[in-house]
């Protein structure tokens, strides 16, 4: 998608469109890396509340159930070696601790490399939008000295 | 037809061609989940016990019936999205025509 533009071709009109349009990609790219970086820190979460739920001293812990935001009941872990993992569109699987821990493992993995290739596009595009505002001063420069010139001659 | 009701024309086919291209979008994620689904299906073990949330309820389901039921879903998903595709470029196509309409007229004018 990156298509190459002379940036000393266009006029001021032009450059400014083309850094509109430049930062509003890199606001969209933070964006989307932001929501990356909560989805990770989501299935981190989850890893963490594997293992510490499955550790050994806490087979059969009692704990509350929530049953809303603000109501809960008193309840018994039967089995803390066993997860139920939404797997996403609505399905559920069963898990043993060290499953569910590699599923989400896999998960935050995958986020993790996403996340870098975001942050690499917006490094470039951080580049591209200071060439454009380069180009922008130097054009407004060249247009001082053309009116200068035009109010001597 | 006048140069308004030509540049009314454009501006309804773009917003027309923006709202076939958000669809195309929400397809993608939907199809992005469910090749997720589809892929942890095909790695688990045949005994694995899948459940399926239904409105309230987690119901248990056959494992084979899940993945058909993904399967389904990915084709059904892939092929609104090439009718998707289609349209959009039908869609381009018209948007180029009325811009070049629009050109026209406005060079004849000044």
């Amino acid at each position: 998608m990156s298509q190459k533009i002379d940036l000393t071709q266009l006029n001021p009109e032009q450059l400014n469109a083309v850094k509109q349009q430049m930062d509003q990609q890199l606001q969209h790219f933070s964006q989307s890396l932001h929501a990356l970086n909560v989805a990770r820190s989501k299935f981190k979460e989850c890893i963490e509340d594997i293992k510490t739920v499955s550790r050994d001293d806490n087979s059969g812990q009692s704990l509350l159930v929530p049953l809303s935001g603000s109501l809960y009941v008193s309840g018994k872990i039967h089995d803390n070696k066993k997860f139920m993992v939404d797997v996403g569109t609505g399905y559920y699987v069963d898990k043993s601790a060290e499953e569910a821990i590699q599923f989400y493992q896999k998960k935050v993995d995958k986020l993790s490399k996403e996340s870098v290739q975001i942050q690499d596009i917006i490094k470039e595009k951080n580049l591209s939008s200071l060439a454009i505002e380069n180009q922008l001063r130097l054009a407004a420069v060249r247009q001082q000295e053309q009116i200068a010139a035009a109010q001597k001659s | 037809m006048s140069a308004e009701q030509i540049a009314q024309e454009y501006t309804k086919l773009q917003s027309e061609l923006e709202e076939l291209i958000v669809a195309r979008q929400k397809l993608e994620t939907q199809l992005q989940e469910n090749k997720i689904v589809s892929d942890e299906f095909e790695g688990l073990k045949d005994d694995a016990t899948v459940y399926k949330l239904i409105g309230g309820v987690l119901l248990p389901v056959e494992m084979f019936e899940a993945k058909g039921n993904v399967e389904k879903r990915l084709e059904f998903i892939e092929a609104e999205i090439k009718r998707c595709e289609t349209n959009i470029e039908a869609k381009q196509q018209d948007v180029a025509l009325a811009r070049d309409g629009l050109m026209k007229l406005r060079s004849q004018q000044q």
